[in-house]
């Protein structure tokens, strides 16, 4: 008897709601801009990588309220912002999106390899344009027609990275120890093809799983092999446990790594003192410090806030391009249409934004060093 | 050679920390059959409280310790005292009682993720922690040292406890056959609130190094736990010195199959190897009569 009117009672509040999502989407679209348009951000902001979520969150709520406060769109179109915690793992991306698809989202700002990579072909099939501003695996140039990335990819990276050991350090070993997700794969697999082009051998590798927590039996396992370098393929606290544990199992290994290793847990952890790592020149307008200042009264302290600042701008350009002043409503294949013919923006980066053909974009790249608990550039522009 | 010791040290590390999960369940699963999932809960609760007196409070790292171990113990006794056994007087045994504590670890786990946004919450606790102890060509830190110690000490005093003590007669008395056991006049509570503040004992200091060491996060709890209810049942239900040895085989094998494999698939093969052991005798290694032929009992 109580089963069948819990049952009821689920029942009813399933239609009902059902009932008031079609009221919802029935409203949609129609002739002409609309009043108010839903745009998302999809990222970690719990979790092993939740840290590079706060980064992102700022960003996109800053550049969402400056549009706001200037009138919008054309001066007329409000955008609405909502964020989902992805744990930057798929499965929760996927649902986040198509949820967000029924409540007619515009734009997407996704981050995270894994994620990204199956979120792609959902949002193609519905047209919806995705940024990614953290994301690095290669796989993401190749996803067709509907994500542009305001972060060159890993290959850029690890190629700077491969030939600053080689020829820089005279480096000829290396060993990798790489998380298994799509980003950690791709770190390894863009360093060993560059370090060997660039005369080196690796002669040692392992992994674990994302956000496994001990790394010392790879660590163990991979300190016998003679390597000059260990460069680790991990993001987020993964980087953080695999470069304490190098030194708890007692190895004194030079630590390498690429510019997603920079995020204040590494800087404060002592083991990570001297390792080296690639890094994206971020030095932002005084206008972009200021406000994001006052918004949040710390300074910018990473360029992936300055990408996702930009993807927010970039977007709203290319909608109000393509909207042709609010006369019309653009679709996704028109909004990016918008994006390739626009092809260089402006950016919180103090340069400028330009895109490459895959809608990749092009920044020089860095070599820095993990000094007394803070990155210093060591060498400008490697390599370029 | 060198590595095959490396690995054999990180193994006694990994197996305590599963030994130490795995009597304290024991222990409580012996006397009490309830399967009681919320030692996770518990694990993790001391290892979040910890957390939150270091970084949040301030308080000197000794004294969290000790206050996590105490809440830790108190919820385990607070669950058996105001949650299992009102529901047991009203009928809810096996099965039920297992939904319950089911709820219990996801209500607190939530709660952690909601308090602390489900980041690694790593107390410190103390640059001593992380310092590298080498030993000969090999190394631990003095964090995994502690903990290897406090595992054989503390498994040592339970087994004395229990072989010695009164109470630790009473508990074998209770498993034996609650009925009898309130026939004679001994009060079953008494066992209850003993069996599950040791129990959650363990499990905190388990927690505790967890988090000190890589931080605790969501679902950290269940992982271990998934892994000493293995070593409960192949060391043999109700055998505190079969889930010992078990936990402490199921950490060294762990790692010593890094020898011929790659780390992510360690766990799966001990997985397979688990239930190859539960098909041959569901009853654990104990039941093959391996060692020397014992009656079940508790220690």
């Amino acid at each position: 008897m109580f089963a069948r009117r819990a049952f009821m009672a689920v029942s009813a509040a399933a239609l009902v709601a059902g009932l008031s999502a079609c009221g919802a989407s029935t409203e949609g679209p129609a002739q002409g801009a609309s009043e108010e348009i839903s745009i998302a951000g999809l990222w970690a902001t719990s979790g092993p990588s939740a840290v590079y979520g706060d980064w992102y969150g700022n960003a996109a709520n800053l550049a969402v309220k400056e549009i706001n406060d200037a009138g919008g769109l054309n001066g007329k179109t409000k955008i609405n912002l909502t964020i989902v915690d992805t744990q930057a793992q798929p499965e929760p991306a996927v649902t986040a999106l198509q949820r967000l698809l029924g409540e007619d989202v515009r734009f997407v700002e996704s981050a995270f390899s894994s994620q990204t990579l199956a979120l792609m072909p959902i949002a193609a099939q519905s047209k919806i344009p995705v940024m990614n501003g953290g994301a690095q695996s290669p796989l993401l140039a190749e996803t067709g027609d509907f994500l542009f990335n305001t972060i060159p990819l890993i290959y850029k990276e690890s190629e700077v990275l491969a030939k600053y050991l080689h020829d820089e350090e005279g480096m000829g070993k290396a060993a990798v120890l790489h998380t298994s997700d799509d980003g950690g794969v791709a770190a390894y697999e863009a360093f060993k093809e560059t370090f060997e082009a660039a005369g080196g051998e690796v002669v040692a590798v392992e992994s674990g799983k994302y956000q496994s927590t001990d790394f010392r039996s790879q660590l163990t396992k991979l300190k016998g092999s003679g390597a000059d370098v260990l460069v680790v393929g991990a993001f987020g606290l993964d980087s953080n446990n695999i470069i304490s544990q190098t030194r708890e199992v007692g190895w004194d290994v030079q630590l390498a790594n690429t510019s997603w290793v920079a995020i204040p847990e590494v800087l404060a952890n002592p083991a990570a003192e001297g390792l080296i790592h690639t890094s994206i020149p971020f030095n932002p307008t005084d206008e972009f410090v200021a406000a994001y200042e006052e918004a949040y009264g710390e300074k910018p302290a990473s360029g992936y806030i300055g990408n996702y600042y930009d993807g927010i701008k970039v977007f709203a350009q290319a909608y109000e391009k393509a909207s042709q002043g609010g006369t019309v409503d653009p679709d996704g294949a028109a909004i990016m249409a918008a994006i390739k013919e626009i092809k260089t923006f402006e950016s919180s980066y103090g340069s400028e934004l330009a895109f490459d053909d895959q809608l990749v974009a092009e920044r020089p790249i860095s070599i820095s060093e993990i000094v007394d608990g803070a990155s210093k550039v060591t060498t400008e522009n490697f390599g370029s | 050679m060198n590595l095959t010791i490396q690995l054999l040290l990180n193994g006694l590390v990994a197996g305590s920390l599963y030994a130490l999960v795995a009597v304290g369940f024991a222990l409580i699963f012996g006397a009490t059959r309830h399967f009681h999932i919320s030692h996770a809960a518990v694990l993790s609760t001391a290892g979040y409280v910890t957390y939150l007196l270091t970084s949040n409070f301030g308080l000197p790292p000794a004294l969290a310790v000790a206050l996590a171990l105490a809440l830790a113990v108190l919820l385990g006794v607070l669950l058996v005292r105001f949650v299992y056994v009102p529901l047991n007087k009203r009928g809810g045994e096996g099965f039920i009682l297992f939904l319950v504590s089911l709820g219990v670890l996801t209500v607190l786990d939530n709660v952690f993720t909601i308090g602390l946004g489900a980041r690694p919450a790593k107390p410190y606790l103390g640059d001593w922690f992380h310092t590298v102890v080498p030993i000969g060509p090999f190394s631990l830190t003095a964090g995994q040292i502690t903990i290897i110690l406090l595992n054989v000490a503390l498994f040592a005093g339970l087994v004395a406890a229990v072989e010695k003590t009164r109470a630790g007669k009473l508990i074998k008395a209770y498993s034996g056959n609650p009925e009898f056991f309130q026939v004679f006049g001994q009060r079953p509570m008494l066992v209850l609130v003993m069996v599950y503040a040791v129990g959650s004992l363990f499990a905190a200091v388990a927690g505790i190094h967890l988090a000190a060491d890589t931080g605790m996060q969501p679902g950290l709890g269940e992982q271990y736990f998934i892994i000493s209810i293995m070593a409960v049942f192949i060391g043999g239900i109700g055998s505190l010195r079969g889930a010992f040895v078990a936990a402490m085989a199921l950490g060294i094998l762990q790692n010593l199959l890094l020898l011929i494999m790659s780390a992510e698939w360690t766990l799966a093969t001990v997985f397979a190897a688990f239930l190859v052991v539960m098909t041959l005798s569901p009853e654990g290694l104990q039941a093959l009569k391996l060692n020397a032929p014992r009656r079940r009992k508790l220690a």
